[in-house]
């Protein structure tokens, strides 16, 4: 066995391992499982890294295990599977830091992590995916490690968006495995190409490609939030803050991005799929994800809540960025898939930090809140500028190449669709802001718990500071090499030069 | 115009000094912080040649220049803020501990607008000066006056919908040039600069912020409406573009806030309120003449560099008559005034009164129309209103999205 073979393969196993020896450990074992984790995200971080400069240079990784005859469990490791998966391992590790902090004396926190680490490596593995099989497997494999870390608190309400996110996403995957069972029928091959592998099928088989294109998008949509398809995702903000993040930003909602971003590009192919007609009710779907999740936030006075109907929108920025079918656009939407995930996870680790030190869930609780914990609150800024695509944070750039792209590809009706977005994600996030900075505290806190002078715990401050500074730097800094931007123009050179 | 990097470090010192001095923890270790804010800026007005620096990786390749015309604007900003920060210290107590990060913010971003070369540049800068200015009308008063908080939010909103305007035109600049001298373009840079800048139709943010200003703040709100006027001259190609239609609409506006801003400065207004109508009123002159070189390119080509000077007196009569402005009276003193101008435009307008009543009352009809709707709206905020017609707003949306790919 050779590098290119062994790397893919540690880096799924660098998550693996420490999960499957955390699930073991006692509770009290405090100090191994922590060291476990911050080991296995940071040797995860470095291997990734080493795969990182091998495919910039030129390296091929790739795995193949017989699964079933013809069906080969594949693991490659290309331009595009290595953004989603350097997002999530970044985002892990400042996760775990944040989850140690935050459930600091709960009970079950082995098994918290324990399914922690399953996701990650369920995330790893679907970005790694070579074909849809092996996509499909670890699609699953992600749906029923996150499901119990949405039941986490064991709470009435907890399994309710438990049973309700797995009633969604259980029928997702059955859709997925439909669709792909009658693509392998028509075209034999589910090997994930650069430009698709269907262009070459009979004229007589484009119906039944439409209606494959339909469900493929539809078991992905549940997961990427589309409309009318999102109903779990607000449902599922009583799980711990962690977990939202690790929803929003880092694994799940993000899953059926990236799987959208596959399907189009890798097994439809751009061209192709402009061909068949179904990259125009894409836009329209996604443009109407984009206003109606930002409407709903807008009427929402639980903070979480109003952050996931956020998530909702945004995330389908990601999907008007593929369907618009032009270099510049995907740039857009690709690059959003780690912009996004900066800026959300920003924002639901301040979320996090709100509840756990002074209790407030509630966007009405937060009269005032900007003096009390100022670092919470300046973090959070940042995150609220990037959502509204306020320059120089991230999100401002990715509206920049999404707007380009919709005029490059003469749809110029987007940008209203876009600067509605920005207006109404302004309308939804600038009165937190006005409450939390410039509002007198309207009375105590709902529960206000003591950490001496210091605003909250390291553990949890230091998490959303970092990814707000890195939400920042990845606009202010976007030209500069080996950023998201300049990563993802990589991989759509990849898509769009032949 | 050099590009050597000593000069080109201090240009970018000139807006990072601000921002460096906006982190708390640096700004306590230097006292003054607020005049030493603008030594670079200053240092770089005593320079007198041209220069630039562009930095391929910072935002999408961002740059930083000075020449002879934005010396100008630069001077006019350094007079600003070096009144600013002596009326600060002269009153140390009303300076409310947290609002120097606001303040060095807008600072930054300022100087920032100043210097930017490219308009990707120039529109992040702006955003940062718009939204610290609109931190700094606010921060620090423990229980902002109502009358703050309404000048404030119209701020607030007309600098979401003007930067949304600019960030489309922005857009349609870069995609395509050919469409800096489109109808479309020109029209949403106007629609942004009079949003900013308080003209009329959109002058009630400003009208509403001087009436419930304080000494300080009469003197920061200069600033807003000269760097709106300046990006007119930054974001149009003035001199290369014929469009009477679009110059025309610009002149109508310009005209209509000149007559108002007169009319309502003859008819008794509250002491704060003088201060707007002069703006709107000096103001309109400067878009008049953008309006004008729409019509006329040769014109502008000829007399436009005129239009800098005319900024920078217009921003210093701003400031003299701010700061030989009175304390702010208590509103049973508001309308009431003992400066001989005033009587005297008191006396004009009950002349001018008697002369167009019959205008007078319809316009004071339509006037009170308008108001009502006003109030109404302030009285439940967009949230409110648009909570209340939730499905109808969200149906009215889709509506349009369904129209526009239709249509398209």
């Amino acid at each position: 066995m050779n590098e290119s073979v062994w790397l893919p393969l540690l880096v799924i196993a660098s998550s693996l391992i420490p999960g499957v020896i955390i699930f073991a450990l006692a509770e009290r074992r405090v100090k191994l499982r922590t060291t476990l984790n911050l080991c296995g995200a940071l040797l995860k971080m470095a291997l990734v890294g080493a795969m990182l400069w091998g495919v910039y240079h030129g390296q091929h990784y790739e795995v193949r295990l017989a699964l079933l005859p013809q069906l080969e469990l594949v693991l490659r490791a290309d331009a595009l599977s290595l953004l989603f998966v350097t997002l999530s391992s970044v985002l892990w590790l400042v996760t775990t830091v944040y989850a140690i902090g935050y459930l600091e004396g709960s009970p079950n926190r082995s098994r918290f992590f324990g399914f922690f680490s399953l996701c990650v490596t369920a995330t790893v593995g679907l970005a790694l995916a070579g074909n849809l099989i092996t996509f499909l497997i670890f699609y699953e494999l992600l749906t029923l490690a996150t499901y119990p870390l949405i039941m986490h608190r064991g709470t009435e309400a907890s399994r309710r968006a438990g049973k309700i996110y797995l009633r969604y996403t259980m029928a997702g995957g059955a859709l997925l495995l439909v669709a792909i069972i009658w693509l392998y029928t028509l075209s034999g091959t589910l090997e994930f190409t650069p430009q698709g592998f269907l262009d070459g099928i009979d004229e007589q088989h484009h119906p039944a490609l439409i209606i494959i294109f339909v469900l493929l998008i539809a078991g992905l949509g549940v997961k990427a939030a589309l409309v009318p398809l999102h109903g779990w995702l607000p449902e599922a903000m009583v799980a711990p803050a962690p977990v939202s993040a690790l929803l929003h930003a880092v694994a799940v909602v993000k899953a059926g991005a990236f799987g959208i971003i596959r399907v189009v590009y890798d097994v439809f192919g751009v061209d192709f799929a402009t061909l068949l007609g179904v990259t125009g009710p894409l836009v329209i779907v996604a443009a109407i994800t984009i206003v109606y999740g930002s409407l709903r936030a807008l009427f929402q006075d639980d903070l979480k809540r109003r952050l996931a109907y956020s998530t909702v929108s945004q995330v389908a920025y990601i999907t008007l960025g593929v369907a618009i079918a032009g270099p510049i656009a995907a740039v857009g939407g690709m690059v959003h898939l780690v912009h996004q995930g900066l800026m959300k996870i920003t924002l639901f680790f301040c979320a996090g930090n709100l509840a756990e030190t002074l209790g407030i869930h509630k966007v009405s609780e937060m009269n005032g809140v900007g003096r009390r914990m100022p670092w919470t609150m300046a973090a959070f800024t940042v995150g609220v500028f990037g959502m509204i695509g306020a320059p120089p944070v991230a999100g401002f750039i990715s509206k920049w190449y999404l707007g380009m792209g919709a005029l490059e590809m003469d749809q110029g009706w987007l940008i209203l669709v876009l600067a509605a977005s920005s207006l109404l994600n302004a309308a939804y996030f600038l009165p937190i802001l006005y409450a939390a900075w410039f509002c007198e505290p309207s009375g105590p806190w709902p529960e206000e718990r003591n950490f001496g002078r210091k605003e909250t715990a390291w553990a949890l401050l230091l998490p959303p500071v970092v990814t707000a500074l890195l939400a920042l730097a990845v606009g202010l800094l976007a030209l500069a090499p080996f950023t998201p931007l300049a990563w993802v123009e990589f991989v759509v050179q990849r898509e769009f030069v032949p | 115009m050099m590009n050597s990097d000593p000069y080109g470090a201090l240009l970018w010192i000139v807006v990072g000094w601000p921002l460096l001095l906006a982190i708390p923890a640096v700004r306590r270790c230097l006292p003054m912080a607020d005049y030493f804010a603008i030594l670079p800026a200053l240092l770089l007005l005593l320079l007198p040649m041209d220069f630039s620096s562009t930095l391929s990786w910072l935002l999408l390749g961002t740059g930083v220049s000075i020449d002879g015309e934005r010396r100008w604007i630069l001077a006019t900003v350094v007079l600003i803020w070096a009144l600013v920060a002596m009326k600060r210290r002269a009153t140390p107590h009303t300076t409310p501990h947290g609002q120097n990060t606001f303040y060095l913010l807008t600072l930054a971003g300022t100087l920032g607008m100043v210097m930017a070369s490219d308009r990707v540049g120039f529109f992040s800068f702006a955003t940062l000066m718009g939204y610290s200015f609109y931190g700094l009308l606010l921060w620090g008063q423990s229980k902002p006056l109502e009358a703050v908080r309404r000048g404030a939010r119209s701020y607030l909103i007309c600098l979401i919908i003007a930067d949304l305007l600019l960030f489309e035109a922005l857009l349609l600049s870069a995609f395509n040039p050919q469409m800096e001298v489109s109808r479309l373009y020109l029209l949403m840079v106007c629609g942004a600069v009079v949003l900013k800048a308080g003209i009329w139709p959109a002058h009630f943010w400003l009208n509403a912020s001087y009436r419930a200003a304080s000494p300080l703040s009469a003197l920061l709100l200069v600033l807003p409406v000269v760097m709106a006027l300046f990006a007119l001259l930054r974001w149009l190609p003035l001199g290369h573009v014929d469009d009477g239609v679009a110059g025309l609409l610009i002149l109508i506006t310009a005209g209509a806030s000149i007559l108002y801003a007169g009319w309502r400065f003859v008819q008794r207004p509250v002491q704060g309120e003088r201060l707007a109508w002069l703006s709107l009123f000096a103001s309109g002159w400067v878009i008049a003449s953008v309006g004008v070189g729409l019509i006329e390119p040769l014109w502008w080509l000829q007399y436009g560099t005129l239009i800098y000077p005319l900024i920078a007196a217009v921003a210093v009569i701003l400031l003299m008559v701010a700061l030989l402005r009175p304390p702010p009276a208590s509103p049973s003193q508001s309308g009431d005034s003992a400066l001989w101008m005033g009587r005297m435009w008191i006396g004009c307008s009950s002349l001018s009164c008697k002369l167009f009543a019959g205008y007078s009352l319809c316009y004071k009809a339509g006037l009170q129309r308008a108001k009502q709707l006003q109030n109404g709206l302030e009285r439940r905020d967009l949230i409110g209103l648009l909570s209340n017609w939730r499905n109808a707003t969200t149906l009215f949306v889709l509506l349009g999205i369904a129209l526009a790919w239709l249509v398209n």
